[in-house]
């Protein structure tokens, strides 16, 4: 009876879908976890006023609860916010010296440039140049977008001045070269030094304007008192968003999770990356997808067609066969030591030696930037594309080749008209894998061009549009950078998971994209199946 | 074509027109352009019905439209395809029925216009009926064509052929009209074949 029913392999069948229902727990559980943290960041949180035994107050809001250690009773932990006023964003209370909890209307939550965010009531506002505002609970909300053309000139006049800053440096580089070259003392040389003079002093009216502007702007400031009293002056430009989270209706809440996703998408990090939007890392990530892509997809399917269709069996394509497996297996950590040393000290050296020798020792190229990274990320991805390709190739039936060729094709003819198109639905699939792991990589990111803040992105409207040689931000570090090496952890943490859900977001937008076009490819070349 | 298979052994000759086909110094696609060949296991490409006939008339480097439709429908016509595959050309030549694909890869030998046809066993993977509508092709198309067939089917032989080759383990062992090979063999060998004694 027993022998019976192991013969059958009943238990085969349970230990084959227990391992299938392993895995897809794990991973539910993984998408359950980033999506229920990293979704509800920006949903308005309601703020508690804690009245204390002791007669103080303690207004924020309610983080987590849970229970002492060693005894039966709870703490809370609230985040109390006002940096500058207390020194710390987080506090835990004790449940028993709480006397009550409540929440007034009338909290304001401010998030501001620096120091996080402002937890208190509204008392003063002391404003200049605009009509003064109708008292009311929107009275703050409404004298900030009064101010916000202001804002929006000083922001102007700010990247006015970025504007000259990269023409006088272009310039300068210019002159270096002139140096370089021993060419002064020709008239246009001095025609440059004359434009650098002007430029310099235009941005030096443009900063004394800038300064001007911003400080009367600042004069603006609305006067808060905390939960206890204490007054805290905060200037107007300062403040990003004033919300009343305690009196916000669905919809208003609604309006607030939009306005902030918009923020997440579009704009730039603030308070080193813990607030803010994320569009420098986003536009990264993508960026050295497509750049990887496009250097290592072509390498990839053309080194496995050789290998596959041109190169003659013998002891050498079996070797370099099972060194191409094994490469796909190197520590990734490993490739980016090689970059380094190989692509941004070698290569990039060199052409700083060859091209750029008036800027050293600031190197140009010989420093990490988006090209090498994509570069070393391709290396590590090539190996998958090549065996990809040589096993889509290697599928396709003999009959089919012998027939192309029966009817008097080349064999480049058939390889283009008939093998590779019946090949691509393979060659995407390593190709989509090969992605997917490239996208997720942060380790050999971290040494050959990856940075914390980038100035600027390596495409813009500045002349010549795309610079390769810039450093960049992306997602995978981000979330290792404000996760792990944040003064704030606490505050980060949030972002971390937003972040998290951000990358593996766009991992599956792009490798979505490519399956479909793999299935559709599929569809048009479908392979033999008699 | 044998080229392509490893662990290869030639000897002896074959010369069309007085060429040797297997001289080093012969332009093998040219010989492919003349020589047309049907597999034994048809093997359409996986495009639609129609690419699949003009594949050759666009490697030959034909790109008019025009020509391409006519040499089509002619091709599937003489491959008596037409009737059956005309309201849907370019659909995928993968749906077809393995003795319309077989009759497809005939069409598509046929539309490069070669002067001599090699057929590997063309109707050993298929039913009877298809058998013999492809039989029924052959004869039909023998008066435009040189056409060598290769076959197990000793009935199939003597029913389509007009000459017959005895070979065995790839030796040629008698030649010769199929009326007289059939009826009054000269070597021993293909008398025990034919009559049953051996094979």
């Amino acid at each position: 009876m027993t022998k019976k029913f192991w013969r059958q392999g009943e238990p085969f069948v349970w230990a084959t879908g227990l391992a299938l229902s392993l895995i897809l727990f794990l991973t539910l559980l993984l998408f359950y976890v980033v999506m229920a943290n990293g979704l509800a960041v920006f949903w308005p949180k309601k703020v508690a006023l804690a009245t204390m035994s002791d007669g103080q107050h303690l207004l924020g809001e309610i983080v987590q609860e849970e229970t002492i250690p060693g005894t039966a009773n709870k703490r809370i932990q609230f985040k109390i916010g006002n940096r500058d006023l207390y020194g710390l964003d987080f506090k835990w209370v004790d449940t028993n010296s709480i006397v009550s909890l409540s929440f007034p209307e009338n909290v304001q939550v401010l998030e501001r440039q620096e120091y996080g965010n402002f937890y208190g009531y509204l008392s003063e506002l002391e404003v200049k140049g605009i009509s003064p505002p109708a008292s009311g609970s929107n009275s703050l909300a409404q004298t900030i977008a009064a101010l916000d053309s202001r804002k929006k000139e000083v922001d102007l006049l700010g990247k006015k001045i970025a504007n000259l800053n990269r023409r006088v440096e272009l310039i300068d580089h210019h002159l270096a070269k002139a140096r370089y070259n021993k060419e002064e003392g020709t008239p246009a040389l001095a025609a440059l030094q004359g434009e650098k003079q002007g430029l310099k002093t235009e941005f030096e009216a443009l900063v004394s304007i800038l300064g001007k502007k911003a400080a009367t702007l600042a004069t603006n400031q609305a006067i808060f008192t905390d939960a206890n009293g204490r007054t805290k002056a905060i200037a107007l430009p300062n403040i990003i968003r004033a919300y009343q989270p305690n009196a916000m209706s669905f919809f208003a809440k609604c309006g607030y999770y939009l306005e902030r996703l918009r923020e997440l998408f579009f704009d730039e990090p603030r308070e080193s990356n813990t607030e803010g939007g994320l569009f420098p890392a986003i536009f990264g990530t993508v960026m050295l997808i497509f750049l990887m892509s496009i250097l290592s997809f072509p390498l990839g399917v053309l080194a496995g067609i050789y290998l596959r269709e041109y190169a003659k069996d013998g002891w050498l394509v079996k070797m370099v066969r099972i060194a191409v497996n094994n490469l796909a297996g190197i520590p990734s950590i490993v490739y980016g030591i090689f970059g380094l040393g190989f692509f941004v000290y070698g290569i990039g050296g060199g052409i700083d030696q060859l091209f750029f020798p008036e800027r050293l020792p600031t190197p140009t190229f010989g420093t990490g930037g988006i090209l090498w990274t994509s570069l070393t990320l391709g290396l590590l991805t090539v190996p998958v594309v090549i065996v990809a390709t040589e096993e889509a190739l290697g599928s396709i039936p003999p009959g089919i080749r012998e027939g192309s060729q029966a009817l008097a094709a080349t064999k480049l003819q058939t390889l283009t008209r008939i093998l590779l198109p019946m090949a691509s639905p393979g060659i995407l699939t390593g190709f989509i894998l090969a992605m997917a792991r490239a996208a997720g990589e942060v380790a050999p990111l971290m040494i050959t061009g990856v940075v914390k803040l980038a100035p600027a992105l390596p495409l813009d409207g500045v002349f010549p549009y795309l610079h390769l040689d810039r450093k960049f931000m992306h997602l995978g570090f981000h979330i290792y950078d404000i996760g792990f090496q944040s003064p704030n952890v606490e505050a980060a943490k949030p972002m971390v998971y937003v972040t998290t859900l951000l990358l593996i977001l766009i991992v599956l937008a792009m490798t979505s994209t490519a399956i479909h076009l793999r299935n559709k490819m599929r569809q048009r070349h479908s392979v033999v199946d008699v | 074509m044998n080229d392509l298979v490893d662990g290869l052994r030639l000897e002896g000759m074959i010369k069309i027109n007085g060429e040797n086909i297997n001289d080093p110094s012969l332009d093998v696609i040219e010989l492919r352009r003349k020589v047309g060949m049907v597999f034994q296991k048809w093997n359409p490409f996986p495009k639609s019905i129609y690419e699949n006939i003009v594949y050759g008339l666009r490697i030959a480097g034909i790109q008019d439209r025009n020509v391409l439709d006519e040499a089509a429908e002619k091709c599937l016509k003489r491959a008596a395809l037409w009737d059956e595959v005309k309201d849907r050309l370019h659909q995928a030549a993968m749906g077809l029925s393995g003795g319309q694909m077989q009759r497809l890869c005939i069409a598509r030998a046929i539309a490069v216009s070669p002067e001599i046809i090699l057929m590997d066993e063309p109707c050993s993977a298929l039913d009877p009926r298809s058998t013999s509508r492809i039989e029924d092709l052959i004869r039909e198309l023998r008066g435009e064509y040189t056409i060598i067939i290769v076959t197990h089917n000793m009935q199939q032989a003597a029913r389509i052929s007009d000459y017959t080759a005895y070979m065995y383990l790839g030796e040629l062992i008698e030649y010769g009209p199929t009326q007289t090979l059939f009826t009054m063999p000269e070597k021993k060998e293909t008398e025990d074949y034919i009559t049953g004694r051996f094979g």
